[in-house]
């Protein structure tokens, strides 16, 4: 399982992350001030960290520059918006800097794409009878492959990697087209659509209104 | 054209003008004086010759036995006398119709002379390039005749010339030297206004610090000390300007850090609460629980706040209130929270009257004990008390309590400033209890000390002008 280090000195954000983590299938472990996130950083190996930056006793940015044991990942997360400031956060290394306040959805994305990048994520997805291969590219149902054109693909291994959350239409337009596009709403319908009729994820794969989509559990 | 080139101009100038002036005065004194003793000698000869011709011309008439000389007589006499002698000065004679009865030599009589001795019948001098000519009428034979002596007078011209020429070399040489001195002298007078100059300039592009040099003390160190009074101020002003552009920043990068940690748990929880499907009731307890608690603290925040905004800026209710009466009611209220902590409280004060703002002055004590009761363990005393002094009143709130580290006592009244966050923000603190403190005792024309020892307690001193002890 993927662990991911929490260091946020403020008790409910902490729990708040460990909760959004939790859901994307990840293991945290939190940690409320900069000394003792230290020592971890410097003993454990870490598959990611999310560091505040204003820490009571030690900042995110001493953290970041005195760590020798730079294996893991760092993803800043902080009240600081200024530019100086992320400029400074991506400088020492960090993979991105998140701004509080941030969405559960956001936080998980971000998550993923650093993951992603360092390959630690699994390749391999099963859900039901369908599996996936990301490397591949390719989806099996019943053990018989089934085409799906790049996007389809993507929309289908985010909502398995995010099972029994309602995503919204806007998330999953982020997720897998970009932060930047701009299109309609309306493409991811067409999308689901076309999912539910290949895969046969009717049943599974339901609206919510006013909201977006959700993948149900397989077991149900 | 600047200023050194000005200075030097008109100055040399004016030196040389006085200079050529004063010379050519004086030469002109000298050569006039030269030329009247040169006039007086000839005119002395003139006589001489004259009166001597005139007495030989006796002599002849009887010598001819003639009661008057005829002109040709006289012309030849003439020439017997003077013929020789026309090496030395010239002489002429000539009648009354111009016609010249003798020279001695060749001689131009200039125009105008022999006219004016006639008209006046005196005796006229005039100098035509290196001669002068002297002109007389004098009656002989019964007739009158003009005599003209010309007298060479080229040593006098001479020396005039040669002296002019001199004062013309000297005038030049003294210009050059006059120059160059002033050109030092200028040129080191106005050093001082070039480092004025290079030091305003640097100042000007921000360099506040820079200061001018102060030498001497002429006009230009006025103007050094002048200008570096002026920096002073500008580089005063400008830190403070500075300080409060700091301050103001600080408190902003405070706020929104204490305004964005409420809000991302309220956010991220009712997120969570929105997109997940299956979320178990404790949980689902433990989100909103958690969404409210961070939604009660903005409040306290977005209250306090308000509060430390509008206390300096809203119309202020000054009266005489008597102060036994005010810390009883406050004791009172207060009494309802110190009782569910289990903490002592006292508050009285002396009797007397002080002008205050009413719900500042109960907003202050409010907040230093609500400080002390946050501080205080079950069973502590916490002792509010209020007393006359020499044209002051006097606040003293003292606590049991936890105590504020020496290092932090400084900072507390600094807004968001929390000793202890995690406590602090489990208390529901804002962090602008004392700030807000501050705000109302400056209001008050006052002024608050913090006495801490750690473990053992705080005293909180505050002291107001004014203020009259009802005996």
């Amino acid at each position: 399982m993927i662990k991911i280090l929490i260091v946020e000195d403020d008790a409910n954000i902490a729990k708040l992350v460990e909760a959004t983590v939790a859901i994307g299938g990840y293991e945290g472990v939190v940690c409320t001030n900069g000394a003792e996130a230290f020592e971890k950083i410097e003993h454990e190996n870490f598959d990611l960290i999310l560091l505040d930056v204003m820490l009571p006793d030690m900042s995110g940015f001493e953290i970041m520059q005195k760590r020798t044991n730079t294996d893991s990942p760092v993803i800043f997360i902080t009240a600081k918006q200024e530019l100086t400031d992320k400029v400074r956060g991506l400088r020492l290394g960090a993979e991105d800097y998140i701004v509080k306040p941030f969405e559960a959805m956001e936080l998980l994305a971000r998550i993923e794409v650093i993951l992603r990048r360092v390959k630690r994520t699994e390749n391999k997805y099963s859900y039901g009878n369908i599996s996936v291969n990301v490397e591949e590219h390719t989806c099996k149902c019943n053990g018989e492959e089934v085409y799906l054109t790049p996007k389809e693909f993507e929309v289908l291994v985010f909502f398995i990697q995010h099972k029994d959350v309602a995503i919204s239409r806007d998330r999953l337009l982020a997720a897998v087209w970009g932060f930047e596009y701009e299109g309609e709403t309306r493409t991811i319908d067409i999308h689901i659509q076309q999912l539910r009729k290949k895969l046969n994820l009717k049943e599974k794969l339901v609206t919510i209104p006013k909201l977006g989509y959700r993948l149900e559990s397989a077991k149900e | 054209m600047k200023l050194w080139q000005k200075i030097f101009l008109y100055t040399l100038i004016l030196v040389m003008l006085a200079v050529s002036m004063t010379s050519i005065l004086l030469l002109k004194n000298s050569f006039s004086f030269a030329l009247n003793q040169k006039k007086q000698s000839v005119y002395s000869e003139h006589e001489f010759l004259v009166t001597s011709f005139k007495s030989m011309m006796v002599t002849e008439r009887l010598k001819e036995n003639a009661i008057v000389l005829e002109e040709k007589t006289l012309k030849k006499f003439m020439e017997d006398t003077f013929g020789k002698n026309a090496e030395g000065n010239g002489i002429l004679f000539c009648n009354t119709k111009n016609e010249q009865v003798y020279s001695n030599r060749e001689i131009f009589v200039p125009t105008g002379l022999l006219e004016a001795v006639k008209e006046t019948g005196k005796s006229y001098m005039q100098v035509d390039g290196y001669q002068l000519y002297m002109a007389s009428a004098e009656s002989m034979e019964g007739k009158t005749y003009y005599v003209v002596t010309e007298n060479d007078i080229s040593d006098v011209m001479e020396i005039h010339e040669n002296m002019l020429w001199q004062i013309q070399v000297i005038s030049m040489a003294c210009a050059v030297l006059i120059a160059l001195i002033l050109l030092v002298v200028v040129k080191m007078l106005l050093h001082p206004l070039k480092k004025i100059n290079e030091g305003t300039r640097s100042i000007a592009q921000g360099n506040y610090q820079e200061r001018i040099p102060e030498r001497g003390h002429d006009e230009f160190t006025e103007l050094a000390r002048n200008m570096n009074r002026m920096a002073e101020s500008v580089e005063t002003n400008v830190r403070a300007l500075e300080h409060v552009a700091e301050d103001r920043k600080h408190f902003i990068d405070n706020l929104s850090h204490e305004m964005k940690t409420p809000l991302t748990s309220i956010l991220g929880f009712s997120d969570l609460l929105q997109i997940q499907k299956d979320i178990t009731e404790e949980s689902r307890i433990e989100y909103a629980g958690i969404i409210k608690s961070e939604a009660t603290r903005m409040r306290t925040l977005s209250g306090k706040l308000m509060e430390l905004i509008t206390v300096g800026e809203t119309n202020l209710d000054w009266k005489e209130e008597d102060m036994q009466v005010l810390f009883g009611e406050i004791g009172v209220s207060l009494q309802v929270v110190t009782a569910k902590k289990g903490i002592a409280l006292s508050c009285s004060s002396q009797k007397g009257s002080l002008w205050v703002d009413r719900e500042l002055f109960k907003s202050l004590l409010y907040n230093l004990v609500d400080n002390a009761i946050k501080a205080s363990r079950t069973g502590s005393r916490i002792q509010v008390e209020g007393r006359f002094g020499e044209g002051q009143f006097l606040v003293e709130v003292l606590d049991q309590g936890v105590g504020i580290p020496v290092e932090e006592i400084d900072k507390i009244t600094q807004a968001f400033y929390m000793v202890d966050k995690a406590r602090s923000r489990a208390d529901g603190g804002a962090g602008l209890g004392l700030a807000l403190c501050k705000e109302i005792v400056s209001l008050h024309q006052g002024t608050m000390k913090f006495e801490s020892r750690q473990g053992e307690g705080t005293r909180v001193l505050i002291s107001m002008k004014g203020g009259r002890r009802d005996a």
